[in-house]
């Protein structure tokens, strides 16, 4: 599903990342960790095209993300659902009309958009949120209305830049297991984390980034362990 | 293999996205607030001053054209000279083929039954003799001529007349138009302005549509479309001034029994509605290219 192949990202003479390879496979739950600045925003922009790679091949989902022209970067993050940490929802509208929006944009018969919509919402537990604004809305109910909107569109892959770093422990940990859920259900989840006390609950394998360079790559092993 | 159905949904699909786009771009406008007025009336204003001045360029010219190609100037006599006298020596000039005499006594009649409420006074007229010559290319040397003779008070040849209104129409286009460069510069700074303000305040709702998926162009249209819009209404509105303006014109001309070209008005709105459309386009890509970077 994905794969970074001897990547390197420099910006300026700095290296963002160094010869970075690892595979993620279609179906598989992976945790991206690491300090603030070890490179774990540049792994998310390379893989969905925000970033090109300075050196090295980044392929996703069978694409050759590196040298895609800019003309066909919307039909990568069609296949794609980005979860950002601030939500990013549009303030004044609904939690339906928050998933519809791209749906909308997209073309999207208004039959359809509606069996989606609710699908979506059904799955992260707010149908009965549906015309609630943000700000009618926890942090973590608004995360849930990110993801349904991350998700809507069925995509083979979901990425998630720190969804947990707006929240408190008890929704970070709702959140995650939704994640896991929407796993489950074949979808290959990406997470970029800096909670490693989530990321030792859950079990899944993690790639450890510092200094920009792969340090670590596995399942999880706490140290009580 | 060719589908009808796919087609069908292809365009069902393409006619749902040109909705959104029409959605989002008034939904621009609506965002835009005062702003939109202000856009207008500084858009009407200039497509206003461009209209009337490309009209008052384009009458003059089409007046001189007309004028210059009459091929006849009017001499007037002295009130010594003798009109039956004066007649054949004018009519023996080289290149004139035809020369009548108007006697002042004649021309006194014809004014006082065209106007009303003349004061009783001696009639001013001088006698007039009006020569036709063969080209138009012969008429200054004629003129040199006929104004040298002792009998000869003056030559009236309107084509001088017109060329002085036309330098003059000339004049006061090339100002106007430089006017109006600036006022086209201006508007242009406040259309890029305004919808920059729009593109930073949609700033969330662009990174969102970006991250999904959804194409550059539908995101950069409905700015595109907003821009180009104001400079479309600022043409419609402008039209109202502009055709006062050559109704007004035209009543000047009609009192001097002149006539001009009634086609001009269609030609100068359709390039206001051409210019307005590309100002505010270029306004609009301008923004887009500077804050839109998608």
């Amino acid at each position: 599903m994905i794969e970074f192949t001897e990547v390197t990202k420099r910006y300026g003479n700095q290296d963002a990342l160094r010869d970075v390879n690892f595979t993620i496979e279609s179906g598989e739950f992976v945790f991206l960790v690491g300090p603030s600045g070890a490179g774990k925003s540049t792994i998310m922009k390379l893989i969905y095209r925000e970033e090109r790679a300075t050196e090295g091949m980044v392929t996703v989902d069978g694409i050759d993300v590196s040298t895609l022209k800019d003309s066909q970067v919307p039909l990568l993050r069609r296949r794609l659902g980005v979860v950002f940490q601030d939500f990013k929802l549009l303030p004044r509208h609904t939690a339906f009309d928050n998933v519809a929006y791209v749906l909308r944009a997209l073309g999207t018969p208004p039959n359809e958009v509606r069996r989606r919509v609710i699908g979506a919402l059904k799955v992260v537990g707010l149908i009965d949120k549906v015309d609630a604004v943000p700000e009618e809305l926890s942090g973590g109910e608004q995360q849930r209305v990110g993801i349904a909107r991350a998700i809507v569109n069925g995509p083979n892959l979901v990425i998630a830049d720190e969804p947990t770093g707006n929240l408190d422990p008890q929704s970070s940990e709702e959140i995650m297991n939704l994640l896991l859920q929407i796993n489950q259900r074949g979808t290959t989840v990406l997470i970029s984390t800096h909670n490693l006390a989530l990321v030792e609950q859950m079990q899944k394998r993690v790639i450890a980034i510092e200094s920009s360079q792969i340090v670590a790559d596995g399942v999880f092993q706490s140290s009580a362990s | 293999m060719f589908s009808l159905s796919s087609f069908f949904n292809a365009f069902a699909k393409d006619l749902r996205i040109g909705q959104r786009i029409i959605i989002e771009t008034f939904g621009g406008f609506r965002r835009s607030g005062w702003m939109n007025l202000i856009i207008l009336v500084t858009m009407t204003s200039i497509l206003s001053i461009f209209g009337a001045l490309t009209l008052l360029t384009l009458d003059s010219q089409h007046l001189v054209d007309k004028w210059g190609s009459q091929v006849a100037i009017s001499v007037y006599l002295k009130d010594s000279a003798n009109l039956a006298d004066m007649e054949p020596d004018l009519r023996d000039l080289p290149h004139v083929i035809k020369a009548e005499s108007i006697p002042k006594q004649e021309s006194w009649q014809a004014y006082l039954q065209d106007q009303a409420d003349v004061p009783d006074i001696p009639n001013p007229l001088p006698d007039t003799v009006r020569l036709e010559i063969d080209s138009p290319a012969n008429v200054l040397s004629i003129i040199k001529l006929t104004k040298n003779m002792p009998d000869v008070e003056e030559v009236r040849y309107p084509y001088e007349f017109l060329q002085q209104i036309r330098q003059l129409a000339q004049g006061v286009s090339i100002f106007g138009m430089l006017f109006t460069v600036f006022l086209g510069i201006l508007t242009l700074f406040i259309i890029s302005n305004t919808l920059s303000l729009l593109i930073q305040a949609r700033r969330q709702e662009i990174e969102i549509l970006r991250m999904m998926g959804v194409s550059n162009w539908y995101i950069r249209m409905p700015f595109l479309l907003q821009g180009s819009l104001y400079g479309l209404t600022g043409a419609l509105l402008a039209y109202t001034p502009v055709a006062s303006f050559q109704f007004f014109v035209r009543s000047v001309l009609s009192f001097f029994q002149w006539d001009s070209s009634g086609q001009n008005l269609y030609f100068v709105v359709g390039l206001m509605v051409i210019i307005g459309t590309l100002v505010g386009g270029i306004g609009a890509t301008n923004s887009i290219k500077k804050y839109l970077n998608v």
